[in-house]
């Protein structure tokens, strides 16, 4: 593995064995995210973008999930890659929270009700670092002046209902990051939160990974979002990355039908009056699981289906040069007509 | 007017926390109040019985059988108000109704003195002492008889037997309580943990799967191996030597069945030793466990249980028995309910994000998610205990509880109908430990539904 690469996904396959069939959650997902690298996964719910963060952390609840295949590979603080989708459940505890850190959606939920949020982020430090409850307490405020929580020290007796719904985000970003993890994975970190504290928490996150130099591997499905934080894009659809590349130009020239229709139905503020359009949606809703479309699974959704090529097999992702990967049989079509409208 | 405003920084509200805002709320509840007092003065009482009590617990008078209470008298010969005092009682048969009848002799009288050296006791069973609540020298001396509430069919003084019997009536349901609550707690929080998600028990040795289950921690697994193939060698050597006890008494059509049943079980063993992987649901084990208890009648399994109980152990050790039995009966409800909490907890994302920042499944369990049911055991407990003194009274009364010369409020009830329902009418006083009884589980009651009120994260008053 490169040597500034952090994690390397390669193939994964997620599948849960349910009653009615095997839901193919995750079908071959690659990528990668490289050491102080911002990398957002996009996609409507359903798409798989959970379940990866959770095969990376080995938490896919089994039964009825299991990880059938493909590797993942994770340079630890020591310098040694390992691949997790083999690691045994006491290594990946020692990983998890230590190596790699998870922010979960809900900030409401997320925190223990019946412990103060000082017990919760000292637990993670004298977990992993071997550190006494006194010590891992100082720690504690230190982290908690860093997420930018006044009077950190009161705070640490506080309970989080006590909290507002920001400050419990930032309380968890604190837990998180308390280990000093080299990858972050923040799923939906601002969903729950209102749009002026979803400002703050990203900014807080930005400012912290420009401090500490870890990774983010940021799941949502908030296309502002992507812009303003991530430095590459993966989109998936239906359990596999149709479209991967660096933010710009994914959201100047999208290449995939499904990441152009993503960025169709968001406002844009930064049109002039004139050039504003209606908002188009998708048509449709995302695809049962258990019965796939053949061939691309967007096809019946797609503006530019043409039957007998999009409906027969599945597409391969493949390189539109600059490393901007594109899974559509049609995408130089698109362009050219894209080309031509324009 | 003016008033001083202090400038509080801002966010440093002070924090009440969860148990303090629900002490609150109970102090407000006026029966749990009541019943929180009552029990306190109930457990007080237990706890100083030998100091309430002027006799010593087996003490006993044969001749003074079924005496009334003592009357005390407040008034002298001149109707003026006196320290109070007692005469001395006398036992006659009655020659006209034939009933034995007790007659007060008052040419002396029996001051009675507070706070007196009397019989000498233990208090907590190491600390001698001897002070008594109520006594005197003609007490000691057996000139005068103080039963301030009767005495029973061995002429033992009944108030002092109360408040012994008060230590065993009211501790057995703390008692079995806490164990059950133990074994109740333990069973769903693994029945709720691992619901749908069975373990491995063991992995044949043919099987494929062995050896990566092996390469995966060699040594631990290597020893595991070795458990299972002795635990499994021990089940077919018990079968094979049931199988052969029969087959040496038994011929004819029996021990070819006996045969071929034993040689089955004896090749499934072997079977499950070679090749398949055995899981094991933990949640169905339990569950299935605590129905088939359950399908039992409570009553007739204690009955049958207490049979068991050898005679003529120690009183205290029948104690400890009558608790353990008392607790396996009940433990059943306890690890159901229990599973359900935990089952709800478990899905909560604290708990998820607790194993993402590494936490083991047994740190998940007891830190994260037993926490979380803390309030509603608190809740389940105080309801429970009656439930226990109830069924402990209930053992005794048919005398398979608590035997004599120990006490307990059942047992003391038990004496109430020993000899028919002349009880009611002859010999009222016999019935107060039921009275006892009747205000302890009623205490025990208001005070959960106190508790319940309290605890609960939803009531607004």
């Amino acid at each position: 593995m490169d040597d500034k690469r952090l994690l390397e996904v390669k193939d994964l396959k997620v599948h849960f064995f349910t009653d009615d069939g095997v839901v193919k959650a995750v079908d071959g997902v690659s990528f990668h995210i490289d050491k102080g690298e911002t990398l957002a996964v996009v996609g409507e719910s359903g798409s798989g973008k959970s379940v990866t963060s959770l095969a990376i952390m080995r938490l896919i609840p089994n039964p009825p999930g299991r990880i059938v295949g493909g590797e993942i590979l994770f340079r630890g603080k020591d310098g040694q890659v390992k691949d997790l989708a083999k690691q045994d459940e006491a290594s990946m505890r020692k990983i998890r929270g230590n190596d790699i850190a998870m922010i979960f959606q809900e900030p409401m939920t997320s925190l223990n009700p019946v412990y103060t949020v000082g017990d919760q982020i000292a637990e993670a430090i004298v977990l992993h670092q071997g550190k006494s409850k006194k010590e891992a307490l100082e720690l504690s405020a230190e982290m908690l002046d860093l997420v930018g929580i006044p009077e950190p020290r009161k705070r640490l007796s506080n309970y989080p209902h006590q909290m507002s719904g920001g400050m419990r985000q930032r309380v968890m970003i604190a837990m998180a990051l308390s280990c000093n993890p080299s990858l972050l994975i923040a799923d939906e970190p601002t969903t729950a939160l209102d749009v002026t504290i979803q400002a703050q928490i990203l900014e807080l996150m930005y400012k912290l990974q420009e401090e500490i130099g870890m990774s983010i591997l940021f799941i949502t499905h908030n296309l502002g979002v992507v812009a303003e934080m991530a430095d590459r894009v993966v989109v998936m659809y239906a359990g596999r990355a149709v479209e991967e590349a660096d933010v710009t130009p994914t959201f100047k020239r999208p290449k995939h039908p499904y990441t152009m229709g993503l960025l169709n139905s968001v406002p844009r503020l930064d049109l002039a009056a004139e050039h504003q359009q209606r908002l188009e949606a998708i048509p449709g809703n995302v695809p049962n699981p258990l019965r796939l479309p053949s061939g691309c699974a967007f096809h019946p959704r797609c503006k530019y289906f043409q039957a007998g090529r999009c409906d027969t097999d599945i597409p391969l992702l493949q390189d539109t040069g600059g490393g901007h990967m594109v899974r559509c049989v049609r995408w130089a079509e698109i362009q050219a007509e894209q080309g031509v409208t324009a | 007017m003016t008033r001083k405003i202090e400038a509080k920084p801002q966010g440093a509200v002070e924090s009440r926390s969860f148990f303090q805002e629900a002490w609150i709320r109970f102090r407000r509840h006026p029966l749990a109040r009541l019943g929180g007092g009552v029990l306190l003065v109930l457990y007080l009482g237990a706890l100083f019985a030998d100091f309430l009590a002027p006799y010593p617990e087996t003490k006993s008078f044969r001749d003074l059988t079924f005496s009334p209470p003592t009357v005390i008298h407040w008034r002298d010969d001149n109707g003026r108000l006196t320290r109070p005092y007692i005469c001395a009682v006398e036992r006659k048969r009655n020659l006209e109704t034939f009933k034995l009848e007790f007659v007060q002799n008052c040419s002396e009288k029996y001051v009675i003195n507070f706070f007196v050296q009397g019989e000498p006791y233990k208090f907590l069973g190491f600390i001698p002492a001897n002070l008594r609540l109520m006594g005197g020298d003609w007490l000691q001396n057996e000139q005068a008889y103080l039963f301030l509430w009767g005495s029973d069919d061995f002429g033992r003084d009944l108030w002092g037997r109360i408040w012994y019997g008060a230590r065993v009536s009211l501790t057995v349901g703390i008692f079995a309580t806490a164990l059950a609550l133990l074994i109740g707690v333990f069973m769903g929080s693994l029945s709720g943990f691992f619901a749908g998600k069975p373990l491995t028990l063991s992995v044949g040795l043919f099987n494929p799967a062995y050896r990566k289950f092996l390469s995966s921690s060699p040594l631990p697994n290597l020893l595991k191996t070795l458990g299972w193939l002795a635990l499994w060698g021990g089940l077919a050597w018990l079968i094979w030597v049931t199988v052969s006890g029969f087959l040496a008494t038994s011929r004819g059509l029996e021990a070819v069945v006996f045969g071929v049943v034993g040689i089955g079980l004896l090749l499934a063993i072997g079977y499950a030793i070679l090749f398949p992987v055995i899981k094991i649901d933990l949640d169905t084990v339990i569950m299935r466990a605590t129905e088939v208890l359950a399908a039992i009648p409570d009553l007739f399994l204690l009955i049958t249980l207490s049979v068991l109980i050898p005679q003529g152990i120690p009183p205290a050790m029948r104690f400890y028995l009558v608790i353990c039995i008392l607790s396996f009966v009940n433990w059943g409800g306890l690890a159901r309910v229990m599973r359900g909490q935990i089952l709800q907890l478990r899905e909560m994302e604290y708990a998820q994000a607790a194993q993402a920042m590494g936490a083991s499944d047994g740190r998940v369990i007891t830190r994260h998610i037993l926490p979380g049911t803390f309030t509603f055991l608190i809740v389940n407990v105080t309801l429970a205990i009656p439930g226990f003194i109830l069924a402990e009274s209930g053992l005794s009364f048919i005398g398979l509880g608590i035997q004599d010369p120990a006490s307990s409020w059942g047992l003391l009830l038990n004496k109430a109908q020993a000899q028919g329902i002349t009880a009611f009418v002859d010999r009222p006083w016999m019935l107060i430990p039921g009275l006892f009884i009747f205000a302890a589980i009623l205490c025990f009651n208001f005070m959960g539904d106190g508790l319940r009120d309290a605890l609960d994260p939803r009531a607004k008053r």
